[in-house]
């Protein structure tokens, strides 16, 4: 059993007659990045919000970094580094007056490496040259970077970002995911909400995945692919041979013909230890004539769909 | 549970002062016990504690029944005509502090203190000023040197006063020595006079006098068929420390506008108590009556002042018209102002006031 | 540390500059208007204002007359107000929470700033007044209500005393200032809410018909300074508005505590 940086049992928050959350059992392993996916409006971030302690939760359990919050809260937190629903900041103040009056907060946070330390979050961000900016005027990606600056001002045990890279362009994209991966090689454990599955897989090895307050799935990113399903398609100018012989070997194919007299057939493969080779001989057997014979796995996409009944934004 | 029983200091401490605001001044008034006195004993006290020296804090509010106005109608704002009547209501109708200093017989002063003014009236000596900080008015009358009016006084002993008064108020009054009470943080005896004549509005009237000083400490008058008190009088706190000397040192502040009387030499009229104004015989008033249901006839004015004051605004929001004229009536005084001119007051009621009219 | 950043916050803000801005202006106008109207001594308006032209050290005292009724009370309501609603607004209230800055230990920070917010205030009008007053009148010693003349020392001393008695007299209405942002995320509305009530709790204390209510109000006694200036010094009304704003200090914190302990963050 590996350590748990993350551990909810049961966690339910209810809004009213409206279920935002619906006894959630998240485990987040120790040293892992960690994807929380849903789409928007699925109660990601009130989970969030519980389990940083800004919002109670009506029923369940959490654990942080092995201790129980919101109990814990004032020992937790200081080791726990987080992005929100956005940045926030004060517009008024520069970059910099923002992350030092955010460091002072915390009653923990040592005075005499204050500026050295927010001078060094900055740096990390690359936004040492607009520090001196009042934060009013800075652009979204630039207050992106600042709230992320903001999780990294102390190191941190774990670091939940909320659609961390939300608003970003391709290039400050690339750089936030290489500030996460760098965090993460240091050793701590990293928890990203997205609504976007490419976020997902290139940044995560871990998934849990909320629909309408509920998880419907949580694991390795390989442990979900496998258990996609793959499908046969066989492409051939005899549909109705095709069909038949399909049809002896217990599977339900779809037929789409083509536009050149040939027809596309296309059938899930329900069993993992059914091949493709025994449906080819089948097939050859029967005389009918084949053009093209695949197995295609389901996309992650597909299998996300499959599980939320809705749609993601793949381009973002 | 645990995220629950955090907030209960929260509930709790409201809670709590709001208890204790209601509690903490029903708990200070608990009644003291004393050997007891006799009216006539409680009396000698208050004639033998002259030459007493204290400072204190005294709180005057009324409950006459008046018409409620608003502040704006009784401030200086108002029309200068209405100023005096507004003024005088102001006394009856809010509550006062007053501040009192006394050093012996010779050093006195009493500052009304008002929001942002205050009025003074400071004894030293023989010298007396008064000052008025709204208008910035200062007058410094100068008393006539003892004469021996108060030297033969001074033969009378306290006991012996008191059974003069007693004697004078006995026939209409019943006299007791009710309870014992704490008026500013001071054991006190109550003394209740208790008019023996229904005919008047006075219900009894209590004054509270210091156990150790024999100082009265508080008057109070009660009203027939009300419950509050009409009228009280009474320190909330006193000290009885010598004042500071430089409090009777007063002189005109630069700016003020001073008037002089001189009042050493002038002459003593026969007969009367001190100066009182010319053309006053004229208007002297009768009685109807005797003891609490006693009734002043002041006679018609020659002036027109009583028609200048009845043509006043305020004179139409206190009176109503009754048969014979306008009348004023509250909880303890009525006023009749009498078509022909005439003026009745009393502690009775109107219809008392209308019948000694006639 | 938390409330060296907030106080830096607060005062380094523009909208807060100029609102001490603003209230310098008060003495400095009223003085400049009655300098140039001075020809004719009307003895009416506003008390005092009439003994400006004999000594300028009653200008801070008028102005304070003048700045406690709306003033003071206003800018005071922005500052309180704002105070957990304008972080909820902005959306740092959360960063701050979860940094962690401790539930109790904000709120408490964040009262202490708008206490610190009247004491600046109250203390802008009075050596405001006290500057101009100098600069455009003459000084001398003081005549105060009971017609007794002190020297310009004993007056900074009273007018010291002023300053902490008008600061005392703002705290009731931060407290309640503070619970009326625990309730809200929208700062304007804490803000007009804190000040229409300052209004309401006046207008309450001129009507005749609530004298019953009327010791209870906050505002009762904000004019009750005048005890400061009369001799000797009155300290009733200093001990019972002492009294009447820990109460409602006590009151309105407590429900503050409670509202803001049990609140969800959700901006």
């Amino acid at each position: 059993m590996p350590q748990l940086a993350i551990e909810t049992h049961g966690l339910t928050k209810r809004f009213g007659a409206q279920l935002a959350v619906d006894g959630l059992d998240l485990a987040v392993p120790a040293g892992t990045v960690f994807g929380f996916l849903g789409p928007n409006g699925s109660g990601k971030t009130t989970t969030i919000r519980m389990l940083l302690g800004l919002a109670s939760s009506t029923d369940g359990e959490i654990r942080m970094l092995e201790e129980a919050m919101p109990s814990a809260i004032e020992s937790v937190l200081p080791r726990v580094g987080a992005l929100v629903e956005g940045p926030a900041f004060y517009p008024f103040l520069s970059g910099r007056a923002n992350l030092l009056r955010l460091d002072a907060a915390d009653r923990r946070s040592p005075l005499g490496t204050r500026r050295a330390r927010v001078d060094a979050a900055l740096e990390r961000v690359g936004l040492t040259a607009a520090a001196r900016k009042r934060a009013h005027a800075y652009s979204l990606g630039m207050k992106q970077r600042l709230g992320l600056a903001n999780a990294l001002l102390a190191p941190r045990d774990l670091l939940i970002l909320d659609e961390p890279t939300n608003g970003l362009d391709p290039q400050g994209t690339r750089e936030v995911r290489a500030i996460i991966r760098s965090v993460a090689d240091e050793g701590a454990t990293v928890f990203v909400s997205s609504h976007l599955l490419s976020e997902i897989e290139q940044l995560c090895s871990h998934v849990a995945v909320m629909s309408r307050g509920r998880l419907v799935a949580q694991g390795t990113l390989q442990e979900l692919r496998a258990q996609s399903i793959r499908r046969l398609v066989v492409l051939s100018p005899d549909p109705d041979a095709a069909r038949r012989v399909l049809a002896g070997l217990g599977l339900a194919p779809s037929v789409r013909v083509c536009p050149d007299g040939g027809a596309e057939l296309t059938a899930e493969l329900p069993d993992p230890t059914m091949l493709a080779e025994n449906a080819t001989r089948a097939l050859v057997e029967a005389g009918v004539r084949v053009r093209g014979i695949a197995v295609a796995g389901e996309t992650l996409e597909e299998r996300f769909v499959a599980l939320t009944g809705e749609g993601f934004d793949v381009a973002g | 549970m645990n995220r629950y029983a955090r907030w209960i200091p929260a509930v709790a401490v409201p809670a709590l002062v709001v208890a204790g605001a209601i509690a903490v001044p029903a708990v200070a008034s608990a009644a003291p016990t004393l050997p007891e006195k006799s009216p006539a004993q409680v009396l000698a006290m208050v004639a033998d504690a002259k030459g007493v020296s204290y400072s204190g804090t005294l709180e005057q509010s009324s409950n006459l029944g008046l018409p409620q106005l608003p502040a704006s109608a009784a401030s200086p704002h108002a029309a200068a005509s209405d100023s005096t009547a507004a003024d005088l209501l102001q006394l009856l109708s809010r509550t006062n502090r007053i501040r009192v200093y006394v050093d012996g017989e010779t050093k006195q002063r009493v500052q009304v203190l008002d929001d942002l003014a205050e009025r003074d009236v400071v004894r030293n000596g023989s010298t007396v000023w008064t000052w008025d900080s709204k208008g910035r008015k200062a007058t410094k009358v100068t008393l006539p040197s003892k004469g021996a009016a108060t030297k033969s006084d001074s033969t009378v002993t306290p006991a012996s006063l008191a059974a003069k008064l007693i004697a004078a108020v006995q026939p209409a009054t019943q006299l007791s020595v009710s309870s014992t009470a704490s008026i500013a943080g001071r054991d006190a005896y109550q003394l209740t006079m208790t008019p023996k004549t229904a005919g008047t509005l006075v219900r009894d009237v209590v004054l509270s006098v210091d156990a150790k000083t024999g100082l009265p400490l508080q008057v109070r008058v009660d009203a027939t068929g009300q419950k509050a008190a009409a009228v009280t009088v009474g320190f909330t706190a006193i000290d009885y420390g010598k004042p500071d000397a430089k409090l009777f040192d007063f002189s005109a502040p630069s700016g003020a506008k001073v008037t002089t009387k001189d009042l050493s030499q002038a002459k003593r009229p026969e007969g009367n108590h001190g100066a009182v104004p010319q053309g006053a015989d004229a208007a002297r008033p009768s009685t109807v009556g005797t003891g609490w249901s006693t009734i002043a006839v002041l006679p018609a004015a020659s002036d027109d002042r009583s028609r200048g004051l009845q043509s006043q605004k305020l004179f139409g929001q206190l009176t109503q018209k009754v048969a014979g004229g306008s009348a004023v009536q509250t909880s303890l005084v009525s006023v009749l102002f009498a078509d022909d001119g005439r003026v009745l007051v009393g502690a009775v009621p109107v219809s008392a006031l209308q019948a000694a009219a006639g | 540390m938390l409330l060296a950043s907030e106080l830096g916050t607060l005062f380094r803000r523009v909208r807060t500059i100029a609102m001490l801005g603003a209230l310098a202006l008060v003495p400095i106008l009223i003085a400049v208007a009655v300098k140039v109207t001075t020809a004719g001594d009307s003895g009416r308006g506003p008390a005092f204002l009439d003994q400006i032209t004999q000594n300028g050290l009653f200008v801070a005292f008028t102005a304070l007359v003048v700045s406690i009724p709306l003033f003071l009370p206003m800018t005071v309501g922005v500052v309180a107000g704002d105070t957990i609603a304008g972080e909820a607004s902005h959306g740092t209230l959360r960063y701050l929470l979860v940094a962690p800055s401790g539930r109790l230990r904000l709120l408490a920070v964040k009262y202490a700033g708008a206490a610190a917010f009247c004491l600046a205030a109250t203390s802008v009008v009075v050596v405001s007044g006290v500057i101009v007053g100098a600069l455009l009148f003459p000084v001398r010693d003081v005549t105060l209500l009971s017609g007794d003349t002190i020297g310009p020392g004993d007056f900074a001393i009273r007018c010291v005393l002023l300053a902490g008695y008008v600061v005392l007299s703002l705290l009731g209405l931060s407290a309640i200032g503070l619970f009326i942002s625990t309730l809200t995320s929208v700062p304007v509305g804490a803000m007009a809410a804190t000040i229409v009530l300052s209004a309401v709790s006046q207008i309450l204390d001129n009507l005749p018909q609530l004298e019953a209510i009327q010791p209870y109000l906050f505002s009762h006694l904000w004019l009750g300074f005048g005890d400061l200036l009369r001799q000797p010094i009155s300290w009733d009304s200093y001990g019972q508005n002492a009294l009447l704003q820990l109460g409602y200090v006590t009151v309105f914190g407590g429900a503050a505590v409670w509202r803001f302990l049990t609140k969800d963050v959700l901006s």
